[in-house]
């Protein structure tokens, strides 16, 4: 809960002694006695106090599970629990990150008498997957405005949506980013390999018994060896990867999570061992693991970690300092990476490949011996040259990628994560 | 004078607290010259300066609702409640101020000087709190 002032009265104080100047200098007596209003005005703040925001906050789905691209209807009600009125109580719900607003608005202002409640309602587009609500976010203003309280209040609601495909196991695409790695090597398998002769220590259940019987040789059968792969999931969380096509569309960042979310689920039932890693506020990295735990874990960080935060951090305005220090942050952060990384394990990035920036962290990462795969949701647009040229800046990042030997999956959000990877794994990963 | 802050205000987007803010300093230094020149009686003057600022006011917390919660909103009831409140404390100090003025001294120059006084103390006491 944080309190300031508003500052919103103070330039009264400037008419009050305007006045008072200018009755002064005419000897104008009705013009002075303006100073007094203007004076009175400018106490007027100091009547009131900062509000005292206790309220309870109740969501109302239209449905809970609804069917994909269905609208639902979101009926949010705020009460008043303290003993106080809120003269001026705005609202805004948290509406998930991936979810964009149909029709209404998820905005509302009300007064609060002690025990009255607040209800409006909106409707959003719902997309495949869970989602959960953020903390609706209250401003409080006492009646002059002259102080405002900000804080939030929560209420655990969650939508979820069926996938309009199933998920894909990601073992389909064999050569993938995330699938088994399947070896050339001969050894303990599934897949038949070759037959070589016996040496000794070779265990007794691998040799060919029908052949032994036939020609009284002993050999010995190799399968294809099938190693579990480390994948770690990286994604790209800094302020210049949380653009949004327009206002009110999920940005790229809340695309990366829900395809993140996606990948864990899926990856969590293969034997890979899955890390995640993210850049962004602060470094995030989680080694490649297996289990139960391990992966209750990766949940956790993904809810709780603050690089995992589908809102853009506080207005990151293009001054020369901000970026500078992004910068170096960036490559502390992919150095710090590095570091921590196992040298065999292969890094899958989501990035909206917003910046320049990424792009080198990825060839030095990929230079680094890591098997390198990005995804790229695209959260650009026709229109404007601005974004002609934002559209046509992020293709030639893909091409400098793919020029690089790193396969990058061009993600349009509209089509689901697992549609995309299973259309890529037929066309053999695009290089 | 009046025009000017009416026409102004309308406007969207960042510029519009600015042209609610000159809007203001317009029709104060409006009042200020009606005063000097035309010596109008202080009723007038004190109700006109009291509802440029209530009109600013409202205005400003217009755009700050607009600003936070943007267009589409329901904000009706904080709005009125909000412009009635200030409305009533500018007619308040208005009456306050005129009643004073009255009853509460007999020349209208040490009147003037004795409210002047209050004033600037108040005025002082924000300044340097």
């Amino acid at each position: 809960m944080t309190v300031r002032a508003t500052g919103r009265w103070r330039g009264i104080v400037a008419v009050a002694l305007f006045f008072v100047a200018v009755g002064v200098l005419t000897d104008r007596p009705a013009t002075l006695l303006v100073g007094v209003v203007g004076a009175g005005m400018a106490v007027y703040p100091r009547l009131s106090r900062p509000p005292a925001v206790e309220l309870e906050l109740e969501r109302r789905l239209g449905d809970r599970r609804p069917a994909s691209s269905d609208p639902v209807t979101v009926t949010t009600r705020v009460t008043n629990t303290g003993d106080r009125t809120l003269a001026d109580c705005r609202i805004v719900d948290g509406v998930p990150a991936m979810l964009s607003v149909a029709s209404g608005s998820p905005r509302h202002a009300a007064v609060l008498r002690p025990g009255e409640t607040a209800e409006f309602s909106y409707a959003v587009e719902t997309e495949p997957g869970r989602h959960q609500f953020d903390p609706a976010t209250v401003v409080a203003r006492d009646i002059t405005g002259a102080h405002e309280v900000e804080t939030t209040v929560a209420a655990g609601t969650e939508i979820q949506c069926a996938d309009a495909v199933p998920e894909l196991p990601v073992r389909e695409q064999p050569d993938g980013h995330a699938g088994r790695l399947l070896t050339d090597e001969g050894g303990s398998g599934i897949e038949f390999h070759s037959v070589r002769e016996y040496r000794p220590g070779d265990p007794v259940g691998r040799i060919d018994s029908k052949r032994w019987a036939r020609t009284g040789e002993l050999t010995t059968v190799e399968f294809r060896e099938e190693w579990p792969t480390s994948v770690c999931l990286l994604v790209d969380a800094r302020a210049p990867a949380y653009r949004a096509e327009a206002d009110g569309r999920p940005n790229a960042v809340a695309h990366c999570l829900a395809g993140v979310e996606q990948l864990v689920s899926a990856l969590s039932e293969t034997r890979d061992a899955v890390g995640l890693a993210a850049f962004g506020r602060e470094l995030c990295f989680r080694a490649p693991g297996v289990g139960t735990d391990h992966e209750t874990a990766l949940w956790q960080l993904l809810g709780t970690h603050p690089a995992f935060d589908a809102t853009p951090p506080g207005h990151v305005r293009a001054g020369g300092g901000a970026e500078e220090t992004d910068e170096g942050d960036l490559d502390r952060q992919a150095t710090l990476l590095r570091k921590q990384l196992g040298s065999d394990t292969q890094v899958l990035v989501l990035s909206p490949l917003a910046d320049e920036r990424i792009v080198e962290t990825i060839r030095t990462l990929a230079a680094a011996g890591h098997t390198t795969t990005v995804i790229s949701p695209d959260v650009t647009t026709d229109g404007s040259l601005g974004r002609r040229l934002a559209r046509r800046e992020r293709r030639l990042r893909l091409r400098t990628l793919r020029g690089a030997d790193i396969p990058v999956v061009d993600w349009d959000p509209a089509t689901p994560l697992g549609t995309v990877l299973l259309d890529e794994g037929r066309r053999r990963w695009s290089a | 004078m009046a025009l000017v802050g009416l026409g102004v205000r309308p406007l969207g987007q960042r510029v519009a607290r600015r042209f609610v803010s000159a809007g203001l300093a317009a029709m104060v230094v409006g009042v200020a010259l009606v005063g000097i020149f035309e010596a109008a009686g202080p009723l007038r003057l004190l109700g006109a300066t009291a509802a440029a600022i209530a009109a600013w006011d409202v205005a400003e917390h217009g755009i700050s609702l607009g600003e936070q919660l943007r267009t589409d909103a329901e904000t009706r009831s904080v709005e009125l409640l909000h412009t009635g409140t200030t409305s009533a404390y500018g007619a308040v100090t208005v009456v306050v101020a005129l009643v004073t003025y009255e009853y509460g001294a007999t020349g209208l120059p040490l009147g003037a000087l004795v409210l002047l006084l209050s004033a600037a103390v108040t005025l002082l006491a924000l300044l340097y709190r």
